[in-house]
C-alpha cells in the first residue's frame, strides 16, 4: 500500500474508530445474548416445538421458523432473519452513503481533491476502508458464533458460520455499493442513506412476505435478499452461485458510483 | 513573457450549472512570478474559475491549463500547486500538526521541516486542535497548507479572510518572496489594498464575464481621473474643453480641474502654455476602478 492510499484508508478509519467499535460491540453483544438464551429452548425442545407449532402459519412461514428448535434453525432464525442482516446492511449503507460524500459535505473535499490524487484513488482508497470495516464486523460475528457455539455445544459446523459471516458481508455490501451510487450521483449522504435504505428494506420486505404473497414471489430471482439471506447459510451451507451474483451486483455498483464520483462536479 | 513561462492559462472558458451561467467566455493567462490579482463582485464567477482549475468543476466549454497541461484531467499536474479554497473547511478531528502532515502525506512529500518554520512564522500552535482554532487562525493553517511544498503555482481564494493585520502583513511578504522565486500566484480577493499592493495586473470578473485584465499603471491610465491646475492667472475652461482625453472641466478662481481619460500628456502640454503654480493629480485607488468597471462607468 503507497504513502497516499495508506493516509486515505487511516484517516478514514481513525476518524469513525469509535463509532466502529459501537457497530461491532452492538453485533457480538447481540450475538452473545440471543445464543445465550439458547440453553432454555434446548432445554425444552418439546414445548418450544409446540409453542411454534401454535404460531400462525404465515408467523412461522415469515421468520423461517422450520427448526426452531435445533442449534443451526435457532442461530438461522435468531440471529439471520432480520437483526444481523439488518445491522450489516445499516452498516454498509451508512459507510456507503459517506464513502464520497463526507468530505464533499464538510467542504474539507476541496483542498483534499485539490491535491494530486486522482479521484478514482480516493474513492479506492475510502472502499478500502469501507470493506475492511464490514470484513472486521463479520469476523467478530464469525468469532462470536463460534465461540458461542462452541461454548453451548451447539455442533454447528465452522463452515456453516463462517458462511453467515459471508452471507450477511455480502449484503452489507450491496447496502453500501447502493449508497455509495446514490451519494456519488447527489453528494448528499442524507439522501444517500435515505434513499438506499429505503429500497433495501422495501426488497427486505418483498422478501420475507414472498412466502405468502405470490406477487412478492415472483420477484425472488431478481431480489438480491433471496441471493444471500434466501440461501440459508447456517442450514443449508454456502450458495456460490447465488453469492457470487451478489458479489457481482456490489462491484457492479461501486464501479458506476467511481465512474459518477470521478465526473461530477464537487459542490461548494 | 513567453509562453513557456505561462503557468496558468484559462481559455474561454465557459461554465453553466444547468441553466444557470456561472462564467462565460473567459481568457487570461498567468506567468511565473506574476501575481494576477482577481477581482469581481459577488457571484460573478471567481470561484467558478478556479475551482475548474483545480479541477473540481468541468467547464462546459473552454479550456484550462496548469503548466500547459490539462488541470482538469491531470490531476498529477496538482504536484505543483497550493489552493486556498474559498470556503475553507479542514478536518476538525484533527491536530494542526497531524491534518499537516496528512495532507503532506497525500502529496508523498516529507513536509515536517517546512510546517516547523511556517508554523513558527505564522505564530501557528501546531498541538492545537482545529476545532479549538479561531477564524483567522483556521485561515493560517490555510494558507501554511498551500505553500508548505513550495509550490510553482498558488491559487488563492479569499485567503486573508479572517486575518488580524498582522497576519495579513505577513501573507503578503510571504507572496512577494515566492513570486520572487518565480511562483505564478493568482490571487482573489476583496481586500482592495492587498490586491493593490501584491498585484502585478488586474482581472476584473463582472456578471460571468472579464471586464477587463490590465497592469495597475495601465488600468489607472484607462479610467478617468482628475487633475488640477492652478495658475498664476484665471484661464478660460473653454482652453481645456477641446483638449484629446479631456472629459469635464471646472474652474474657481486660479484653479482649472479637468477630468482626464487616457494620455495626460496633451493636457499637461496645454497647461504649460500658461503660467502653471502648481499641479495636483488625483490617481483612482484600485477600489474607485473596480467600482467604476463594475457600474459600466468610463474605461477606455
Amino acid at each position: 500500500m503507497n504513502a497516499l492510499f495508506e493516509a486515505l484508508v487511516r484517516r478514514s478509519i481513525i476518524d469513525r474508530i469509535r463509532g466502529i467499535a459501537g457497530w461491532i460491540g452492538g453485533i457480538v453483544a447481540i450475538v452473545t445474548v440471543q445464543m445465550s438464551v439458547y440453553p432454555t429452548v434446548r432445554d425444552s425442545t418439546a414445548d418450544w416445538e409446540q409453542a411454534t407449532e401454535s404460531f400462525p402459519e404465515a408467523f412461522r412461514e415469515i421468520f423461517r421458523m422450520e427448526d426452531y428448535t435445533t442449534p443451526a434453525g435457532y442461530l438461522s432464525t435468531e440471529l439471520m432473519t432480520f437483526v444481523i442482516p439488518l445491522i450489516f446492511i445499516g452498516l454498509g449503507a451508512g459507510w456507503g452513503a459517506r464513502l464520497t460524500t463526507e468530505d464533499e459535505e464538510s467542504r474539507a473535499a476541496d483542498i483534499i481533491l485539490g491535491l494530486p490524487i486522482s479521484r478514482y484513488h480516493y474513492f479506492a482508497a475510502r472502499l478500502t476502508s469501507l470493506i475492511g470495516v464490514l470484513g472486521t464486523a463479520a469476523l467478530f460475528f464469525t468469532v462470536s458464533l463460534v465461540v458461542g457455539s462452541s461454548l453451548l455445544d451447539m455442533n454447528v459446523s465452522i463452515a456453516r458460520m463462517v458462511s453467515a459471516s459471508a452471507v450477511v458481508l455480502l449484503l452489507g455490501l450491496m447496502g453500501a455499493g447502493l449508497a455509495a451510487t446514490i451519494g456519488a450521483a447527489t453528494g448528499r449522504r442524507a439522501v444517500a442513506l435515505g434513499v438506499s435504505l429505503s429500497i433495501l428494506i422495501g426488497a427486505f420486505v418483498v422478501y420475507s412476505l414472498a412466502p405468502l404473497v405470490s406477487l412478492f414471489d415472483l420477484f425472488g430471482t431478481v431480489n438480491p435478499w433471496e441471493w444471500t439471506l434466501g440461501t440459508q447459510p447456517i442450514t443449508s451451507g454456502f450458495d456460490l452461485g447465488k453469492s457470487a451474483l451478489s458479489l457481482a451486483l456490489s462491484s457492479i455498483l461501486f464501479g458506476i458510483a467511481a465512474r459518477l464520483f470521478s465526473t461530477r462536479d464537487i459542490t461548494n | 513573457m513567453s509562453s513557456d513561462d505561462v503557468l496558468i492559462s484559462v481559455d474561454h472558458l465557459t461554465k453553466f450549472y444547468g441553466h444557470h451561467r456561472g462564467v462565460e467566455d473567459v481568457s487570461f493567462t498567468v506567468s511565473a512570478g506574476e501575481v494576477l490579482g482577481f477581482l469581481g463582485p459577488n457571484g460573478s464567477g471567481k470561484t467558478t474559475v478556479i475551482r475548474t482549475l483545480m479541477g473540481l468543476i468541468r467547464a462546459t466549454h473552454g479550456d484550462v491549463r496548469l503548466f500547459g497541461g490539462p488541470a482538469t484531467s491531470d490531476h498529477r499536474l496538482r504536484k505543483g500547486v497550493g489552493y486556498v479554497p474559498g470556503r475553507l473547511e479542514l478536518l476538525p478531528r484533527m491536530s494542526v500538526r497531524r491534518y499537516l502532515m496528512h495532507l503532506a502525506a497525500l502529496r508523498r512529500r516529507d513536509l515536517s521541516r517546512s510546517i516547523d518554520s511556517l508554523a513558527d512564522r505564522f505564530a501557528l500552535d501546531l498541538d492545537a486542535p482545529i476545532a479549538s482554532l479561531s477564524k483567522g487562525n483556521k485561515q493560517k493553517v490555510g494558507v501554511v497548507q498551500a505553500v508548505m511544498h513550495d509550490p510553482l503555482v498558488l491559487i488563492l481564494d479569499e485567503p486573508t479572510s479572517g486575518l488580524d493585520p498582522i497576519g495579513q502583513r505577513q501573507f503578503e511578504e510571504l507572496i512577494d518572496e515566492m513570486r520572487e522565486r518565480g511562483t505564478a500566484v493568482l490571487l482573489s480577493s476583496h481586500v482592495m489594498s492587498e490586491v493593490e499592493a501584491i498585484a502585478d495586473r488586474i482581472a476584473i470578473l463582472d456578471h460571468g464575464r472579464l471586464a477587463l485584465v490590465s497592469s495597475m499603471p495601465e488600468l489607472r491610465s484607462r479610467i478617468e481621473r482628475t487633475l488640477d491646475f492652478e495658475f498664476d492667472a484665471p484661464v478660460a475652461a473653454s482652453e481645456f474643453s477641446p483638449v484629446p482625453g479631456v472629459s469635464s472641466v471646472h474652474t474657481l478662481d486660479n484653479h482649472v480641474t479637468c477630468s482626464v481619460v487616457g494620455s495626460e500628456s496633451p493636457v499637461l502640454a496645454k497647461a504649460l502654455e500658461f503660467d502653471v503654480r502648481a499641479v495636483t493629480s488625483h490617481e483612482p485607488t484600485l477600489e474607485e476602478v473596480f467600482i467604476a468597471v463594475t457600474r459600466g462607468e468610463r474605461v477606455v
